[in-house]
């Protein structure tokens, strides 16, 4: 058994990749240490189907023409049955099933014990977003322009390469999952308990795309890295956005994630960062020019006076809009339902909530004073 | 027609010798005695008629779908951002329903709805009652020789049961716009409505579709414990009563757990007790726990008396006795019996490491008794006289893409691929070749089969073997293409997608019109039987099941004597089979015959 145990454990060092039909199937872009194993599995199943297939049907198509009825000719005289055959094809393929099962017990320990070292982050998911918060408290992301596949902007996580990256997953609303097509592994999120997700990427090819920026940006530094993107999907339906809750992780070299970790967050002015967590946290629900969503659109939202649900007047400032973040409920705005935002708190911290409040500020939110409505 | 002493020799035409479909009288008259009826006939054309109007609907819906999925969204104009207002196309339902083309949420919510709509309708009011309640109602007393079931009384309730859940569950979704997916997860479920009691609707309107399930298993269990014809033993039956025998068991005993989920619902949006809400303590993965402990053995209620169907279709289309009998009725209990210990496998990306590990086992348990059944299916072809019939021909078909739903079902069970193709479109494709080429390509064969009988009618057969090849072709284009969707990474239920899935999205959606197609041809031809086709004999396939002794349509009490058990339902080598005259059906030497049996 033990022996046995080793030669199945060899063959999921097998890489598929190179297997017949493995990229009809699967594409070229398996990353994760352990998705080779798992796309050995699944082409180690699919040959076993193909081969069954092909027997169980040619078997019924050679019957199908050679014993075709004629007229007034009886069918010929055959047992009723063959205990023996029938052993023989049950046992067989329980035999095979076993095979089946250990092979994917086997890789599914691949996929949930993590390895040591490496990066840990928090990954918060929320209709319909996903925050990535590195172990520095940073929360920040690039934004992708979307016509590629949403809808809206996709936010982009930087991964370093041939890392292990442990995520701890939790949902502020509904169950989400976070599916890595690329890695081959989807784990739930659930609002009411820890759940987790690891992967260690493998080197980058040399033939990867470079990152590049601006000459004044501030993230010029990292032109000419190399990098490989994968998208992110929620698996686990959540509503009308579902199929807009994308992300990229790009993986970059492990020397430039360091220096990108260390003065990313820093870089931009703070209006930036905070047009950045809006496009990771808010945008959703609440638009810069005035159409309407689930919550109060932000244009000239900033110094209004706004009725709320209880008919008193508020006038938008810091403090209002700190509470607002951090405990959403406290005042409804007049015409919107209580209980749609969850509370940031955790999520985003002062320096964020400041941030995203220079934002609202900015002339990017505010028009220009004509276009303000009488108070 | 059978001359037997009818017991009815007062020289009186008794009027329950009369077909059962004639008339007795002015339409008011046959309306209240069709609404009456205790007749399990009537009753299962009944919910035949119910069951094809809703596939009709989930149908539509099904396209609805599909034709969102022609084209991703996009965002054309504007960004949305920075105070640029943003213009999205590809939102084809959004736009017939009259979203606002600058908001995403209003297009997706069309689209989500439609999805919803296809799946509560298609599972709950279509598939699972389908062939027991449709086909079982009408045949199953005909083949064990009874005048009705064992409480005819019960089946009419059970009808006016399913009538109710039926238009509560369709008038729930449509009212509260329901978007959840058939599954009802929470806390998405309950936490998205504003009185949250959407989800309460759904699942009460999926107890009494369930209750009319139980009432229905009942009265099928006593029918076949207590009225089987003299003579008839077990090992007697039709393999299609096994399967209708095995698949009561499982509404019996599965449906009451959908009751109790109900009532924890009801208590937890009533009291505030934390069930399955976090927001009070509760555990939605116990909602999922629940909801599949019903819902898989709820599959095997699907694809049984499909398998039932299969069985009895290729043993007369090739005049050949089924292969290991016995093999077959004992995998229908097996399948039964394992149904209720596989669930978890819903579950792998929530579950407990050490329950996925189980669950996954336990999952490879149900494989061997269907891989024991395909191989006798095929085993039975050896050597028989096989007449490509539209019934043999949707056997056929039904081996194909059951075949590939069962092995596609084995990367579904292993823990490691599972976890990538959980929840995407591998898992649309599977299911789908499972329930649609299962269940609802065995609803063809077997109502091809028996439609004769049914209606008194013939179909025209070159006509229906054009549907069999547009249903064939628009099935395999629609959902064979969605197997690469899945394991390229495209996730259920998503109203749009990357570019790199546009190509075989617009395959899938070709299809899609190419077998609605199919099945509109498929009503045509029906159509045209029932108007102006021709009188169906009594036994056109030379079937030895007891329901082909009766008339054509059976008369109101289906037999004009008590049948008695003289030969086996498949012993096609010794028996010249009811309403053939010997000559047309020569046997071969009983010799042969009797030392073959050794």
């Amino acid at each position: 058994m033990a022996n046995s145990m080793n030669i199945i454990s060899s063959t999921l060092g097998f890489d598929a990749s190179t297997w017949p039909l493995h990229d009809m199937v699967f594409g070229d872009r398996a990353n994760a240490t352990y998705a080779h194993s798992s796309d050995a599995a699944f082409m180690f199943i699919l040959y076993v189907s193909i081969i069954s297939f092909i027997l169980v049907m040619g078997a019924t198509a050679y019957f199908v023409v050679k014993y075709r009825r004629v007229p007034g000719k009886p069918a010929e005289l055959s047992p009723h049955h063959n205990s023996r055959l029938e052993v023989t094809w049950t046992v067989i393929p329980t035999i095979v099933f076993v095979a089946m099962f250990i092979v994917g017990f086997k890789g599914y320990t691949d996929m949930l014990v993590p390895k040591q070292g490496g990066i840990e982050a928090d990954l918060i998911a929320a209709k319909w977003s996903w925050t990535v918060k590195y172990s520095n408290g940073m929360s920040n992301t690039a934004v992708m322009p979307s016509n590629k596949f949403l809808a809206q902007p996709v936010p982009v996580y930087y991964m370093p390469a041939e890392t292990p990256v442990r995520l701890k997953m939790i949902s502020k609303d509904v169950m989400h999952s976070f599916w890595v097509p690329d890695f081959r592994l989807k784990i739930d999120v659930l609002p009411n308990r820890y759940t987790k997700f690891w992967f260690e990427t493998g080197s980058i090819p040399e033939k990867a795309d470079t990152l590049q920026f601006d000459a004044g940006s501030p993230w010029s530094a990292m032109n000419g890295t190399p990098y490989v993107d994968h998208w992110v999907f929620c698996a686990e339906y959540c509503g009308d956005l579902h199929s807009e809750m994308g992300a990229i992780i790009r993986v970059i070299p492990k020397d430039k994630f360091q220096w990108w970790l260390a003065n990313a967050g820093s870089a931009d002015p703070p209006d930036i960062r905070g047009e950045r967590l809006w496009q990771n946290n808010c945008i959703s629900c609440h638009s810069i020019d005035g159409s309407l969503k689930t919550g109060p659109s932000w244009k000239n939202i900033w110094g209004a006076t706004h009725t709320m649900t209880d008919g008193s007047k508020v006038v938008i400032d810091e403090n209002y809009i700190r509470e607002a973040i951090l405990n959403p409920n406290a005042k409804i705005v007049a015409g919107f339902a209580a209980g749609q935002m969850p509370s940031f708190a955790g999520v985003l911290n002062e320096q964020q909530i400041a941030d995203l409040i220079a934002f609202m500020k900015s002339p990017k939110v505010t028009e220009p004073a004509a276009e303000k409505p009488a108070q | 027609m059978t001359t037997m002493d009818t017991g009815h020799s007062n020289g009186l035409h008794d009027h329950h010798d009369l077909p059962y479909l004639a008339r007795k009288g002015g339409v008011w008259t046959t309306v209240k005695d069709w609404m009456t009826t205790v007749d399990h006939k009537k009753l299962g054309i009944m919910y035949l008629f119910a069951i094809l109007t809703l596939f009709f609907a989930g149908g539509v819906a099904a396209l609805l779908v599909r034709a969102e999925l022609f084209n991703p969204v996009r965002l054309v104009e504007g960004t949305g951002i920075n105070g640029i207002p943003a213009r999205y196309e590809g939102q084809m339902l959004g736009q017939w329903f009259g979203a606002s083309p600058e908001n995403p949420n209003e297009g997706n919510l069309w689209y989500n709805r439609a999805f919803t709509m296809h799946g509560a309708i298609m599972v709950f009011m279509v598939i699972v009652p389908g062939i027991p309640a449709s086909l079982g109602n009408f045949l199953l007393p005909l083949m064990l020789g009874a005048k009705d079931v064992a409480f005819p009384r019960l089946n009419l309730l059970s009808w006016y049961v399913y009538l109710t859940g039926s238009i509560f569950g369709v008038l729930a979704i449509l009212y509260h716009g329901v978007d959840t997916g058939w599954t009802f997860y929470t806390p998405y479920s309950t936490t998205t409505d504003a009185g949250h009691w959407r989800v309460v609707y759904m699942i009460l309107a999926a107890f009494i579709l369930g209750f009319s399930s139980i009432l229905t298993g009942l009265n099928f269990v006593v029918t076949v414990h207590k009225l089987r014809a003299p003579g008839m033993g077990w090992f007697d039956m039709p393999l299609f009563v096994w399967a209708i025998y095995a698949t009561a068991v499982i509404q019996v005993l599965a449906t009451p757990v959908i009751g109790i989920t109900l009532l924890l619902l009801i208590f937890e949006r009533v009291f505030r007790v934390g069930i399955f809400d976090p927001a009070l303590g509760g555990d939605p993965v116990l909602y999922q726990h629940f909801f599949w402990f019903y819902s898989h053995p709820v599959v095997y209620v699907m694809i049984l008396p499909g398998m039932g169907v299969v069985s009895d279709i290729i043993a007369v289309h090739s005049r050949k006795p089924i292969f290991g009998y016995r093999a077959i009725a004992f995998a229908s209990l097996g399948i039964a019996g394992v149904a209720f210990i596989v669930w978890g496998h819903h579950m792998f990306a929530s579950m407990s490491e050490i329950g996925s590990v189980v669950f996954s086992a336990l999952t490879f348990l149900v494989a061997i008794p269907t891989a024991v059944k395909i191989f006798n299916w095929v085993s039975t072809l050896y050597k028989g006289s096989i007449a490509l019939t539209t019934p043999m021909l949707y056997a056929l078909v039904f081996l194909f893409l059951f075949a590939i739903g069962g092995l596609t079902g084995l990367p579904l069970a292993t823990l490691s691929t599972d976890l990538h193709l959980h929840d995407s479109y591998f898992v649309v494709a599977h299911f789908h070749y499972v329930m649609f080429g299962g269940t609802i390509i065995a609803l063809l064969a077997g109502l091809h089969h028996w439609w004769p009988k049914l209606f008194g009618r013939s179909y025209s057969e070159p006509a229906a073997k054009i549907g069999v090849f547009l249903v064939f072709v628009g099935f395999n284009l629609t959902f064979f293409t969605q197997f690469f969707l899945g394991t390229h990474g495209m996730p259920r239920r998503y109203a749009s997608y990357p570019d790199e899935f546009t190509m075989l999205h617009q395959w899938s959606t070709v299809g899609s019109f190419i077998l609605g197609l199919g099945f509109f041809w498929h009503l045509l031809v029906f159509i045209h039987s029932l108007a102006v086709g021709e009188r169906a004999k009594e036994n056109p396939w030379g079937a030895l099941t007891l329901e082909w002794e009766a008339d054509s349509p059976p008369s109101e009490h289906n037999f004009s004597h008590e049948p008695v058990l003289k030969h086996g339902p498949y012993d096609f080598e010794t028996t010249v089979p009811p309403h053939w005259d010997a000559k047309d059906w020569p046997l071969p030497d009983p010799a042969a015959v009797a030392a073959n049996r050794h």
